[in-house]
Parts: C-alpha cells; sequence; structure tokens
C-alpha cells in the first residue's frame, strides 16, 4: 500500500439500522482535487464526515500519507475541513476565524500566517469585520482561509458553493482552482452538482445508494460509464429496453436493429438497455437503415444547436442534440428518424439481469 | 390620521395606555407631591438621604445581583447535561424545569420554609453527618433567601437558554473540532456565544423577578432583612406615606430599569449580532 495520498478502503457505515455506505474504495492522490459526486442521500457527506473523524465508521480503513486516522481524534487529524454553510464563528471577527486553528503559535507568527491567508484569499481588507457583515461568497472564502491556516495535509469540502447563488459559483470555482494551484493540497469535495465537479476536480468518485459507482477523470466517466446510473447522471442518456440478437447486433423494443460497431460481452437473447447521448443522434425525416423511429415533440434553440425534445412509440421520452444551421424543422407531431452514432452507444444490462 | 395597517394594534395600545400607562404617570405624579401638600422631589431626596433606606435599595439591588450570579452556576451544569442529552432525557430535563413553574410562587416559598427550619431536611442532614453541633434554622437569613430565590428563579434562566440549544448550530462546533479546539474551547466558541443572547434576557428576568419578590423576600427573609418591596409596602400600607411609596416605587423601577436596560444594549453588541 503506497505511502501517499489518501486512500479509503472498504468502508462500511450504518446509522442505525440503515446502511448508508458500502465498502467504499478511493484514493486521492497528492496534491489532487477529487470530487465526490452523487445524489442527496447517497452517503457522499458522509464519506466525508468519517474522513475528518465527525464519525467513526463501522468497517474499514481511512489513511492518509500511510497514517492510518481511524483511531485519531478529530482534532489531531490536522485536516482542514469547509461546511456547506461555512459554519463560521460569527461573534469573531474575520481574522480572529482564521486564526482560530493557530492558538498554539506565538502571536506574531500567528499574525503573518492570518495576513497570508487573507491576502491568499483576498479578504485583507476585511479583516476586522463580522461574518455575518459578508457576503455569501465573501464568507465561503473566510471559510476556506480558516481551514488552510493550520496547513493541513489534506482539505475537506463539503457543498462548498451550495450556499451561493449560481452566478457566482462559477466564479469562485476558478477561484479555487487557482487557489488549490498554488497551495497545492490533496483535495476532497462533496457535490452533487456534476458541472462543479467537472470545473474544479480532476477525479471524480461517482456515488449512488452508499456504493462508488465509478472512479476516473470526467472524460472517462462521461465517455465510459461503468453503469446505467453514471450515464444517467452524468449527462444526459436517452434509455431503450433492446434484445441481443447476435454479436454486436440488436433489436430495440419497438423493433428497429441496430448494428454496433463492436462485440458486446452478452449473449444472444440478453435483455439489455442501450442508451445514447443527445448529441450523438442526428436528424432525419426519412427512414433510415439502424435509425430509432420517434415522434416530435418540440425544439429548442441553444445557441448554434437545436435540443429536440421526441417520443418513441411506447411513450418514453428521448433527447436528441444537432447542429441548427440548414437542418430540417419538423412540426410537432411528424414522424423523425434519429440516427444513432454507433460507437458511442452504451450498453448495460437490462432488469433482473446480472452481467 | 389612522393608518390601516396599525388598525389592530389600537386596542391593545388603549389597553395598555389605560390599564398601564397611566397609573404610572399618576404613580409618578404622587411621587411629586410633599407631605405638606407642596410639589417637588422632597420625597426622592429624603428617601436617598436616609442611610437605613439607601441600604435597603443597595441591598436589593445586591440581592438581584447575586441571585441571578447564583441561577447562573445552578443552570450551568443542566444548560451542559442539556445540550448533550438525547430526545428523550431533553424532554425529561424541560419538564423538571416547567414544573415547579406551575405551582404558585407562594406555595414554593412555604415549601421552602419546611426544607430551611430548623427540623427541616438541609439542617437535620448536616447535623446526622455530624457537619453541624447542633440544629440550625436558614430561615430569616440571606443565605436561606437567596437559596430559595435560585430555586424559583432558575426556569426563567434555563427556558430562554434551551429553546435557543434545541436550534443550535452544530456545524461550528464541528467546525472548532476539526481546526484542533478541546472539548472546553469548542464549546466555548461555538455554542456558548449562541446562547449569549437567552442567557442575557434570562439575566433580565431573573433579575427583576428576585428583586421584586415580596411573597418570598418577606416569608423567608422575616422583618429583619427589609428589602424594597416590603418597604413599599411599610410605606403604604402601615405608615400609609402614598407619595413617598410612590417615589420609592419609582426607584425601584428606574434602577431595575437601568440594569435591564444594560444588559438589553449589551445584547446588541456587534460581536453578537450573528445569533440574534
Amino acid at each position: 500500500m503506497a505511502d501517499t495520498g489518501l486512500q479509503i478502503s472498504n468502508v462500511d457505515h450504518s446509522y442505525e439500522d440503515k446502511q448508508v455506505l458500502h465498502n467504499v474504495n478511493f484514493d486521492v492522490p497528492d496534491g489532487k482535487v477529487v470530487a465526490l459526486l452523487g445524489p442527496s442521500g447517497c452517503g457522499k457527506s458522509t464519506i466525508l464526515r468519517a474522513i475528518a473523524g465527525l464519525i467513526t465508521p463501522d468497517r474499514g480503513r481511512i489513511s492518509l500519507q500511510g497514517r492510518d486516522l481511524t483511531k485519531v481524534q478529530v482534532r489531531n487529524r490536522k485536516l482542514g475541513m469547509v461546511f456547506q454553510n461555512f459554519a463560521l464563528f460569527s461573534h469573531m471577527t474575520v481574522a480572529e476565524n482564521v486564526a482560530y486553528g493557530l492558538a498554539h503559535l506565538p502571536r506574531q507568527e500567528r499574525r503573518e500566517r492570518v495576513s497570508r491567508l487573507l491576502e491568499l484569499v483576498r479578504l485583507t481588507a476585511f479583516a476586522n469585520r463580522f461574518p455575518p457583515s459578508l457576503s455569501g461568497g465573501q464568507q465561503q472564502r473566510v471559510a476556506v482561509a480558516r481551514a488552510l491556516a493550520t496547513d493541513p495535509s489534506a482539505l475537506l469540502m463539503d457543498e462548498p458553493f451550495g450556499a451561493l447563488d449560481r452566478a457566482l459559483r462559477s466564479e469562485l470555482q476558478a477561484e479555487l482552482v487557482r487557489m488549490q494551484d498554488d497551495v497545492g493540497i490533496t483535495t476532497v469535495m462533496v457535490t452533487h452538482d456534476q458541472e462543479e465537479a467537472q470545473a474544479v476536480a480532476g477525479q471524480l468518485v461517482v456515488m449512488n445508494e452508499g456504493r462508488v459507482e465509478q472512479v476516473g477523470s470526467p472524460e472517462e466517466i462521461y465517455d465510459h460509464p461503468a453503469s446505467l446510473f453514471v450515464n444517467g447522471f452524468i449527462g444526459h442518456a436517452n434509455q431503450q429496453h433492446a434484445t441481443v440478437t447476435g454479436a454486436g447486433r440488436l433489436r430495440t423494443a419497438d423493433g428497429s436493429e441496430i448494428a454496433m460497431n463492436r462485440t458486446l460481452n452478452y449473449l444472444p437473447g440478453a435483455e439489455v438497455i442501450v442508451t445514447s447521448r443527445p448529441e450523438d443522434l442526428s436528424l432525419s425525416l426519412t427512414e433510415q437503415p439502424g435509425a430509432i423511429a420517434a415522434r416530435f415533440d418540440r425544439a429548442v434553440v441553444m445557441g448554434r444547436f437545436l435540443t429536440i425534445d421526441a417520443k418513441l412509440p411506447d411513450g418514453t421520452a428521448i433527447k436528441a442534440q444537432v447542429l441548427r444551421d440548414g437542418g430540417p424543422r419538423p412540426g410537432k407531431g411528424d414522424a423523425i428518424w434519429l440516427i444513432p452514432d454507433t460507437s458511442r452507444l452504451h450498453v448495460f444490462p437490462g432488469n433482473n439481469q446480472i452481467n | 390620521m389612522i393608518r390601516k395597517e396599525t388598525l389592530l394594534s389600537w386596542p391593545m395600545i388603549a389597553f395598555m395606555v389605560l390599564f398601564f400607562i397611566s397609573p404610572l404617570l399618576l404613580l409618578a405624579g404622587i411621587s411629586l407631591r410633599g407631605a405638606d401638600g407642596s410639589w417637588g422631589l422632597g420625597n426622592f431626596a429624603a428617601f436617598l438621604s436616609d442611610p437605613f433606606a439607601r441600604g435597603v435599595l443597595t441591598g436589593t439591588l445586591a440581592l438581584g445581583a447575586k441571585v441571578t450570579c447564583f441561577v447562573s452556576l445552578a443552570a450551568l451544569p443542566l444548560v451542559m447535561l442539556y445540550w448533550h442529552a438525547g430526545k428523550r432525557l431533553r424532554g425529561l430535563i424541560l419538564i423538571c424545569t416547567l414544573l415547579p413553574m406551575l405551582t404558585a410562587n407562594v406555595v414554593r416559598t412555604f415549601a421552602w420554609v419546611v426544607l430551611l427550619g430548623r427540623n427541616g431536611p438541609i439542617s437535620q442532614t448536616l447535623l446526622g453527618l455530624g457537619l453541624t453541633e447542633r440544629p440550625f434554622s436558614l430561615l430569616f437569613s440571606e443565605t436561606g433567601l437567596i437559596i430559595a430565590l435560585v430555586q424559583i428563579e432558575l426556569p426563567l434562566l434555563l427556558l430562554p437558554v434551551f429553546a435557543v440549544l434545541n436550534r443550535a448550530d452544530r456545524k461550528t462546533l464541528e467546525a472548532a473540532e476539526v481546526l484542533g479546539a478541546g472539548r472546553w474551547r469548542a464549546w466555548f466558541s461555538a455554542i456558548f456565544p449562541q446562547i449569549i443572547p437567552a442567557v442575557l434576557a434570562g439575566w433580565v428576568l431573573v433579575f427583576a423577578s428576585a428583586t421584586t419578590s415580596y411573597v418570598t423576600q418577606s416569608v423567608i427573609g422575616g422583618a429583619r432583612l427589609i428589602y424594597l418591596p416590603q418597604f413599599v409596602y411599610r410605606e403604604v400600607g402601615v405608615l400609609f406615606q402614598w407619595p413617598m411609596a410612590a417615589a420609592i416605587s419609582i426607584l425601584l423601577l428606574a434602577s431595575t430599569g437601568v440594569i435591564m436596560l444594560g444588559l438589553t444594549m449589551l445584547a446588541r453588541h456587534e460581536r453578537l449580532q450573528g445569533h440574534a
């Protein structure tokens, strides 16, 4: 086992009778940012609290640079944490908040450290203000400065942008990336927002129902989702039930034949779900071999693109995104055909079936 | 013109003016009436120049301060227990706090007469343990009065603090712990500031209630320990010096009022703004 980075191995946890973490495993390399991504209640915050020591997991090991943290008390873990609503001490000034974790240092050193950190988060002018008088974005930066002040071995962030309005988020995400480049601290961030995760983190850990579904870079996860859940959670995925008819051949529930450009690891006759990204479908007003027949519902202009909502014969919604210029514009209820880029289709086991 | 939005408050304002503000003004007016029928501040001058009367005034304020202080000391462990308690224990503590308040002040005072007396459990226990040679009575002593008042006024401090603890932000406490603070430092920097406004409100209630609790003061303090309420009663009911009684009442109101105002101002301090 490597002696660097943060390692989460085989962590299980239950609240009362309900198991909220199932055998969670992932590593955070030294100096990298990893985002724990998943819908609310998927256990991502629980894992963060376990790393911080705010809860003790039932089983498993959490180690940082080779040191087992499981038995170390919260205050001795030397971690920095940014809470969702920042949890600032509102009776202390910004400078006092930042200095909170530095009580053990001599006064002079403490003062220098605080001013350096306020400079880092660009809040020097606000040193003597009280947190309630600051804007949400400024409070968030105070929280980051306070967490970084103790020179922690890792930074944990629980929905750090969750309490901010949308316009401010991307600005602060860029700010965080800049700061992370300066400081180079191992960071674990919890978020339910995939754009945020992709903007800040180099590696994503996608979680669902207490399990890690996939670990990888944003590209890997988007292009090669490991499960139907990941496929649908990161970006949009159109789903169709289908049956495998031969090596690399599928027949969808409504009867269209799809010839994949690769062989599939499924036995003929296996029930599968085939998914497509909206941008991997192209639009045609005439029947094409291998195209998905659908009824046009409506189209929304998104800059250069047209986002098409259509319905399959069985009523399932399907989305496509095509280039706007010169393309056909069907009317509501018209028959359309959507031609998939078969190299980018994903196939997952159908219901009630073990791969 | 009567504005539509304020219309609903007029009955309450009329009630307050009729039954609170005008009697108070009347009281202030009476206090300015001299014994010889002249008008002026003679009653106040007479009261404040009398060393005994001055002693009663400072004694009353000191009683309020002592009771407030001991109530705070008694409340601290209960507040700590309440904070760490689970849902069920919190309910139990709350019921135990509220229960005495369902009994009249007079009844609680007489219960303390029994407890503090020569044959009461306090005296008997200390005697049995050999800590004292003969039975003693805490009745008619300030110690006994303070013990009784602390028990009687304790809920006034506890209830507002419990209310705040119920919705206290635990995240700040966790933040303090992650930053390396020990248990006590974390509690005092994360939870204590949140309850300060409630503590100040509780102090105002306890102080006002302790300085004016005529029944407890006279029953347990007896005739030797005189506080302002009894002093006022003596002027009204025994000496029939109504203008003097009015002047003393105004002084009591003003002195407790100043202390309450000070505490309220303290609660508006910039450092407490986030917790208000």
